[in-house]
C-alpha cells in the first residue's frame, strides 16, 4: 500500500468519525419535522455543463415559493444581492410507499435549471424556500476550451440489503471524493456509474442524497455535479425525482463534453443495449470520436465482469462493445460487481495494446465488496476496495488512479495519445464471449 | 485519433513504486494525497522488478513457458530505458508488453490454485456417501478428478489447456451436485404426493381419485429411477419436473383458498394508536436458529393446520431464519415454505404496544402466534426487501412462551426469512402520555 497519504487518512477518518457520531445522534431514528429548510442541495450535469446545470434540492414540507439566487460572484446568503433569482421549474413529492407515509414521511424535490452559463466559472448561489434558505454554496461550470481537467468516477455507492442509516463505507468514500475536490480546482464533475440505494424508495434515497450533500460538499461550500448513469437497482421513480433533467430526450443515456477535447457517454443498461440506443451510441460516436481527443464512457452492467459469469457481460459486449472498438473508445468505467477492476486493453475479444479499450471500475462507493475472479484473461487488475476512481486528461495523457476510502492509491495506469484516426480503416466485428 | 498504449502498476507493486515516487519531483497531479498519476519510467521500472521477481521464482510444470516468455519483453524494455532518445511513449509501450507477459504468469498461478481447488471438491464429493442413480455421477467424477493433474505437471501447458480441462471437471462436479440434490428433493416430493393421497373424497379443489394416482404413478416412476444406477439425470430430472408441476397445478388453487380464507388488513399498530406518539422502549431479536421448517409444494400447510399452535412439527427439518433458503435447503426453491418455532419471549420493558418486525422476507409472510394469525406482508414480488411490522400486542406476553409459525411464499430467485425478525415494544414517552397524539416524533425504524 502507498502509505504517502498518511496526512489526509487520518483527516478523512477522523472526518468521518466526527460526522457519523453527530449523524447517528441526530438522524438515525426520527422523522424529519415538515419544513422548508433546504437540504440535499446538489448540481446535475448533462449534456453541456459548460453553459447547463440543474440545482437541485429537497424539503419536507411542500411550500409555495423556491428559487435559486445565484451570481459569479460570492454574496454570502444575502438574497437580494444576487444577479439573478431563478424559481423552481420542476417541483414535485417524491413518491412514497404506502409504509412510507404511514411512518409520516413527506419529501418534495425542487429544481432549477440555470442556462446561459459562462464556462470554466465559480457560480455562487443559495436556494431559498418560502424564506428558509441554505448556506451559500458554489459550482464550477466545465470549460469550454482545451485545458487539463479532471473527472472523479464512483459506482455502487448504495449500502447493503435493506439498510437505510447512515453508511460509512459510502460516507468515506464520498469524503474522499470531497478531500479531493478541495484541492484540485480541474475537477469537472462525478460520473456515477449507477446504483444509489438498494431500492429507489424515498427512505433509502434521503440518506444518499444526504450522505452526498453533507460529505462531498467542501467546507467552503463547493458542490461536486453530478452525472449520473442508471443501475439495476435504479427503476423505481425515485431515480427519476431524484435525477430531473428538463425535456430529457433519452432514457438516462446522454453524452457530456466535458471539455473542448473530452467527451463523456452515459449508459443505460436497464434497457435494451440494442435498438434506438445503440443507433444513438453509434452516432454520438462517430460524431464525437473525429472531434475528442478522449472519448471515455460509463454505464452499470459491465461488459467484462470481474465477479459475475463472464456469460453476464454478453448483451454489452454484443451491442456495444464492437462500436467502442470501431470507433476507439478510449475508457469504459463499469460497475455492478463490486470489485475493484482494470481490463487490459480489449480489441476484438484479445489483448491488444496499440487498439483496446481499457475498461475500469467494477463498483466500490460504499457496497459490500466481492472476491473478483483473477484468472479471467481479460482482467489485469483485481482487489476489494471501497474506491473512486480519478482521471486528468491532458494534452496527449489520460492519467488515471484508484484510491480506496482511506486515501492509498490501489491503482493507477496511463494512456498517451498519438493522434492516428483508427476510425477509418477499423472493422466492426462480433466479439464473441 | 487512438490511444498508443498502456502501462499499469499491480497493487503488490504500488508500495515499491511508491517508494521510489517518494524521490521524484511532484507532478503537476500532486497535491496532499501526494503523486496521483504515474510517473511512467518509475513505473517501467516497477515493472522490471516485478517481473525479474517472478523470473527468479523456482518453478516447475503449468506457468514455466509464461515465466520462460518473461525474457524478450524484460530485454527490450531495459533496452528502451537505458536509450536516451526514447520518450515516454516508446517506454509505455515497452513496459505494456512486459505487463502482458507479467500477467499472463500471474494469471498461470490463478488458474492453477482454481484447478487445484476443483480437484479438492471432486475428491470429497466422490468420498461421499451416494445412492442410485447419484452413484453414477459420483463414479463419472471420482474417474476424472485428478484430470487437470497431469497438464499442472506439464512446463508447456497453456493457459486454455489448463482452462479447458478444469472447465471439464467443474461440469462434472456440476452434474454430481445436481443429481445429489435432485436425488435430496425427491423424498420430499415423494412425501407430498402421500399426503395429497389422504386428501381424496376431501374438500381439497383438484384433489380427487384419478389426480392422486396420477401423482402416485409418477412418484413411483420417480423413486423407480432414482434406484437405477443407470439412469440418467435429464430423465430423472424430467419426470421430477412434471411432478412438481402438478403440485404447483394443485398448488395454486390451494393458494387462492388459502388467501381468501386468511387474507385481512395487518396493522403495524393497534386501531386507534397514533405511531408519532410511541417511541421504542425494548426489543427482543428472534433466535436465527431452533426453527423447523418444511416445504409446501402443493399448498396443503393451511389445509392441515401447521399454523396451528399444537400441530407436530417433530419431523419437519431444522430451519433458520436470517438466511435465504438456499443456506440450508442447498437450492433457491420456489413455493411455499413454512418455519415454525417455540420461542420464550423475555420479559420486557414496560410498554403500551408490541410489533412483530420482520426486516425481509422474501418474498411474502404469513404469520400466526399460538395458532391465532398476526397478519400478512403480502405486496408480490418487490415485497422481498422491504420490512414491515404486525401488531402482535394482544398475542404476544413477555415472561412466557409462545409458539410462532411463519409461512413465507417465493415465486423466484432467492426466498424465505433472510432478514431479523424483532420483537419491539414502544410505549408513549412519559412526558406526553397523557396526550399521545400531540407528539410528532415516531417509533418507526431507521427512516426519516
Amino acid at each position: 500500500m502507498n502509505r504517502m497519504t498518511a496526512g489526509p487518512i487520518i483527516s478523512t477518518v477522523l472526518a468521518v468519525l466526527s460526522l457519523s457520531a453527530a449523524s447517528a445522534a441526530a438522524d438515525t431514528v426520527q422523522r424529519l419535522e415538515p419544513s422548508t429548510e433546504p437540504i440535499h442541495v446538489r448540481v446535475l450535469f448533462e449534456s453541456d455543463p459548460a453553459h447547463e446545470a440543474v440545482v437541485a434540492w429537497t424539503t419536507t414540507a411542500e411550500g409555495a415559493d423556491h428559487r435559486v439566487h445565484v451570481d459569479t460572484e460570492p454574496r454570502e446568503g444575502e438574497l437580494d444581492a444576487y444577479a439573478r433569482n431563478l424559481p423552481s421549474i420542476h417541483s414535485q413529492p417524491y413518491t412514497l410507499r404506502d409504509d412510507e407515509a404511514d411512518a409520516g414521511m413527506a419529501a418534495w424535490t425542487h429544481n432549477v435549471l440555470l442556462a446561459d452559463l459562462e464556462p470554466a466559472t465559480r457560480y455562487y448561489l443559495t436556494v431559498a424556500s418560502d424564506g428558509q434558505r441554505s448556506r451559500e454554496y458554489y459550482f464550477i461550470t466545465a470549460p469550454d476550451d482545451d485545458r487539463d481537467i479532471e473527472l472523479l468516477l464512483v459506482g455502487d455507492s448504495r449500502v447493503g440489503a435493506t439498510r437505510t442509516s447512515p453508511d460509512n463505507n459510502r460516507r468515506r468514500v464520498n469524503a474522499l471524493m470531497r478531500d479531493l475536490l478541495e484541492d484540485r480546482p480541474n475537477i469537472v464533475a462525478m460520473g456515477h456509474g449507477a446504483d444509489y440505494t438498494n431500492r429507489a424508495h424515498w427512505a433509502q434515497l434521503y440518506w444518499w442524497l444526504k450522505d452526498h450533500a453533507e460529505m462531498t460538499t467542501t467546507q467552503d461550500g463547493r458542490l461536486l455535479p453530478i452525472i449520473p448513469a442508471r443501475g439495476n437497482h435504479d427503476l423505481d421513480v425515485g431515480f427519476e425525482e431524484m435525477f430531473w433533467w428538463p425535456d430529457r430526450e433519452n432514457d438516462y443515456y446522454y453524452a457530456t463534453q466535458l471539455s473542448a477535447q473530452v467527451a463523456f457517454i452515459t449508459l443505460n443498461t436497464e434497457i435494451s443495449r440494442g435498438g434506438d440506443q445503440r443507433d444513438w451510441l453509434e452516432a454520438q460516436l462517430a460524431e464525437l470520436r473525429p472531434r475528442s481527443r478522449w472519448l471515455i464512457g460509463q454505464w452499470h452492467r459491465p461488459a467484462w465482469p470481474s465477479v459475475r459469469a463472464v456469460s453476464s457481460g454478453a448483451a454489452q459486449r454484443e451491442a456495444w462493445v464492437p462500436l467502442f472498438e470501431r470507433y476507439g473508445l478510449d475508457l469504459g468505467y463499469e460497475a455492478h460487481d463490486h470489485s475493484l477492476k482494470r481490463t487490459y486493453p480489449i480489441y476484438q475479444g484479445d489483448i491488444d495494446p496499440q487498439r483496446g479499450v481499457l475498461y475500469i471500475g467494477d463498483g466500490g462507493g460504499g457496497v459490500p465488496q466481492r472476491q473478483p475472479d483473477p484468472s479471467r484473461w481479460f482482467l489485469e487488475v483485481t482487489d476489494r476496495h471501497h474506491h473512486a476512481h480519478i482521471l486528468r486528461f491532458t494534452d496527449d495523457r489520460l492519467e488515471g488512479a484508484a484510491l480506496n476510502h482511506d486515501g492509498e492509491i490501489v491503482d493507477q495506469f496511463t494512456l498517451i495519445h498519438d493522434r492516428r484516426n483508427v476510425a477509418d480503416d477499423a472493422e466492426l466485428v462480433d466479439v464473441v464471449d | 485519433m487512438r490511444i498508443r498504449a498502456i502501462l499499469r502498476m499491480s497493487a503488490a507493486a504500488i508500495a515499491l513504486a511508491a517508494t521510489v515516487s517518494l524521490g521524484l519531483t511532484p507532478t503537476a497531479g500532486a497535491s496532499r494525497f501526494g503523486p496521483l498519476f504515474m510517473d511512467v519510467r518509475a513505473a517501467a521500472q516497477e515493472t522490471l522488478a516485478a517481473a525479474a521477481e517472478r523470473v527468479d521464482r523456482e518453478h516447475v510444470g503449468f506457468g514455466r513457458r509464461y515465466q520462460q516468455a518473461l525474457a524478450p519483453p524484460m530485454q527490450q524494455l531495459q533496452q528502451t530505458l537505458a536509450d536516451g532518445d526514447a520518450d515516454d511513449r516508446q517506454v509505455l509501450d515497452a513496459a505494456t508488453t512486459l505487463r502482458v507477459a507479467v500477467g499472463r504468469y500471474d494469471q498461470t498461478q490463478a488458474m492453477r490454485a482454481v484447478a487445484e481447488q476443483a480437484m479438492a471438491r471432486a475428491q470429497a464429493m466422490a468420498a461421499a456417501h451416494a445412492e442410485g442413480f447419484v452413484q453414477r455421477y459420483q463414479h463419472a467424477l471420482a474417474a476424472m478428478a485428478d484430470l487437470p493433474r497431469d497438464v499442472l505437471a506439464d512446463d508447456d501447458a497453456t493457459l486454455d489447456e489448463v482452462r479447458d480441462v478444469t472447465a471439464k471437471l467443474e461440469a462434472g462436479i456440476g452434474d454430481y451436485a445436481q443429481a445429489r440434490d435432485l436425488s435430496s428433493s425427491v423424498a420430499d416430493l415423494v412425501a407430498t404426493q402421500r399426503r395429497l393421497a389422504q386428501h381424496v373424497g376431501g374438500t381439497l379443489p383438484g384433489v380427487d381419485e384419478q389426480t392422486v394416482a396420477a401423482l402416485a404413478e409418477l412418484a413411483q416412476e420417480l423413486e423407480s429411477r432414482l434406484a437405477d444406477p443407470d439412469a440418467e439425470l435429464d430423465a430423472v430430472q424430467a419426470v421430477r419436473d412434471e411432478l412438481d408441476a402438478r403440485f404447483q397445478t394443485i398448488g395454486q388453487r390451494l393458494e387462492a383458498e388459502f388467501r381468501e380464507a386468511v387474507d385481512r388488513p395487518s396493522p403495524a399498530y393497534p386501531a386507534g394508536v397514533d405511531p408519532h406518539a410511541l417511541e421504542e422502549v425494548d426489543v427482543f431479536a428472534l433466535p436465527d436458529e431452533g426453527w423447523k421448517f418444511r416445504r409446501d409444494r402443493a399448498r396443503l400447510g393451511y389445509h392441515e393446520g401447521w399454523h396451528e399452535g399444537a400441530f407436530d412439527d417433530n419431523d419437519w427439518r431444522s430451519g433458520r431464519i436470517n438466511t435465504a433458503w438456499a443456506s440450508f435447503l442447498g437450492e433457491n426453491y420456489v413455493g411455499a415454505g413454512w418455519y415454525r418455532a417455540t420461542i420464550r419471549v423475555p420479559e420486557l420493558a414496560d410498554h403500551q404496544v408490541l410489533g412483530l418486525h420482520f426486516d425481509g422476507v422474501d418474498e411474502s409472510a404469513w404469520v400466526w402466534i399460538d395458532g391465532q394469525y398476526a397478519g400478512q406482508h403480502n405486496i408480490g414480488s418487490a415485497g422481498w426487501d422491504q420490512p414491515f411490522q404486525l401488531d402482535v400486542t394482544d398475542l404476544v406476553q413477555p415472561g412466557r412462551e409462545h409458539q410462532i409459525t411463519v409461512r413465507a411464499m417465493n415465486t423466484g430467485y432467492a426466498g424465505g426469512v433472510w432478514q431479523p425478525v424483532r420483537l419491539r415494544a414502544f410505549a408513549q414517552p412519559s412526558d406526553d402520555a397523557a396526550a399521545p397524539n400531540d407528539s410528532p416524533e415516531p417509533a418507526q425504524g431507521a427512516v426519516p
